[in-house]
């Protein structure tokens, strides 16, 4: 990949209270040749805010804790104001490969497309606890009813996006429903989007932070609420 | 003719008066707007009327809306008034969060801003 794309691109990692991992989740990425990381602390607790500035990566700290949303939100922002071209999502709790960052961009400039979501089902070696099957099965579902198109991995936090995107995407919500959100948000207003595999690796530490069955009815519901009741 | 009153004939219809008194009091101080002071009044205005006349209003409010017996038609006009509440402070809330997470998010954008400056 070329000097000059990876120049332009942000690498966004929202976190909260990420601190024992992050360290080596930005390493991984600069090995790769990325050198634009921003870390979006989440109001963490820990030293998630002092490892970031410790491994070179831009910081932006929520004084309060808002959610993966806002923080999301807020590197959006960030890249618009500093006009990056392209910008990749990645969680910090070291479950995606820094590799994929790669694969991602690619798709995104070869395929011409403005949005890249991470698939993690389309990489066959990935292995998921039933639970996560099962919520990102009924996920997926809710998501399509509101878009025109079928996409299998909604709920993964890799992506990638151009700056065409970026200027038509504003989250609204703060919790983990902003990962269906920005899809609808995308597919509604035209913009195209593909899929790319990758891959994840699972472990104690990363299931225990992301997204369980309990929390994912609770996002169904908030994501339901939120499109047939706007205030 | 006799009129006997219950107690909570007199309790009720002093409390609501009070809370009328507040709603006009918060629209004096600007803590309130003209239809929050006029819905509040209205509100308070038929609680008084109910314990007052509870036959003849929950007869009307059952024959109003189809329902047998006077005791439905207060326990289902309640649960409305309460659901309706209910979205009011849902609606209230997410307005809140909505602009304390703005606030948040400008905040840490200008302090990483001026941050930069400094360098």
């Amino acid at each position: 990949m070329k000097k000059s794309i990876k120049n332009n691109t942000l690498i966004l990692i929202p976190v909260f209270n990420e601190g024992p991992v992050l360290g080596k989740v930005i390493k991984s990425i600069q090995a790769k040749g990325f050198d634009n990381i921003l870390v979006v602390d989440d109001g963490s607790t820990d030293s998630t805010k002092k490892v970031a500035e410790k491994n070179n990566a831009f910081v932006v700290s929520h004084f309060l804790n808002r959610g993966a949303g806002a923080a999301t939100q807020t590197g959006i922002d960030f890249a618009k104001e500093y006009q990056y071209e392209y910008l990749v999502i990645i969680d910090g709790d070291g479950q995606h490969h820094a590799s994929d960052i790669i694969n991602l961009l690619d798709k995104l400039i070869k395929t011409d497309s403005d949005m890249v979501i991470g698939n993690r089902f389309m990489n066959k070696e990935n292995k998921f606890p039933n639970s996560r099957i099962i919520y990102n099965k009924i996920a997926n579902l809710l998501t399509c009813l509101f878009c025109n198109n079928i996409y299998t991995d909604t709920q993964s936090g890799f992506r990638a996006f151009n700056r065409t995107a970026l200027y038509q995407i504003n989250i609204q919500n703060d919790g983990f429903e902003f990962c269906s959100d920005v899809i609808i948000m995308a597919d509604k207003k035209g913009l195209k989007i593909t899929e790319a595999p990758i891959k994840v690796t699972y472990n104690e530490y990363s299931l225990n932070k992301g997204q369980n069955l309990f929390m994912g009815i609770k996002t169904g519901i908030k994501l339901i609420l939120g499109k047939l009741i706007k205030y | 003719m006799k009129i006997t009153l219950e107690v909570y004939q007199i309790l009720v219809p002093i409390i609501s008066i009070v809370f009328i008194l507040y709603a006009f009091k918060q629209f004096n101080d600007l803590k309130n707007t003209l239809f929050e002071t006029l819905f509040w009044t209205i509100f308070w205005f038929f609680i008084i009327i109910i314990a007052i006349f509870p036959e003849k209003t929950t007869e009307f409010l059952a024959n109003l809306f189809g329902i047998k017996s006077n005791v439905n038609a207060i326990i289902f006009f309640g649960l409305g008034i309460l659901f309706f509440f209910q979205f009011q402070m849902y609606f209230g809330l997410k307005k809140q969060n909505n602009t304390i997470t703005s606030l948040v998010r400008k905040i840490a954008l200008l302090e990483q801003k001026l941050k930069n400056k400094k360098k």
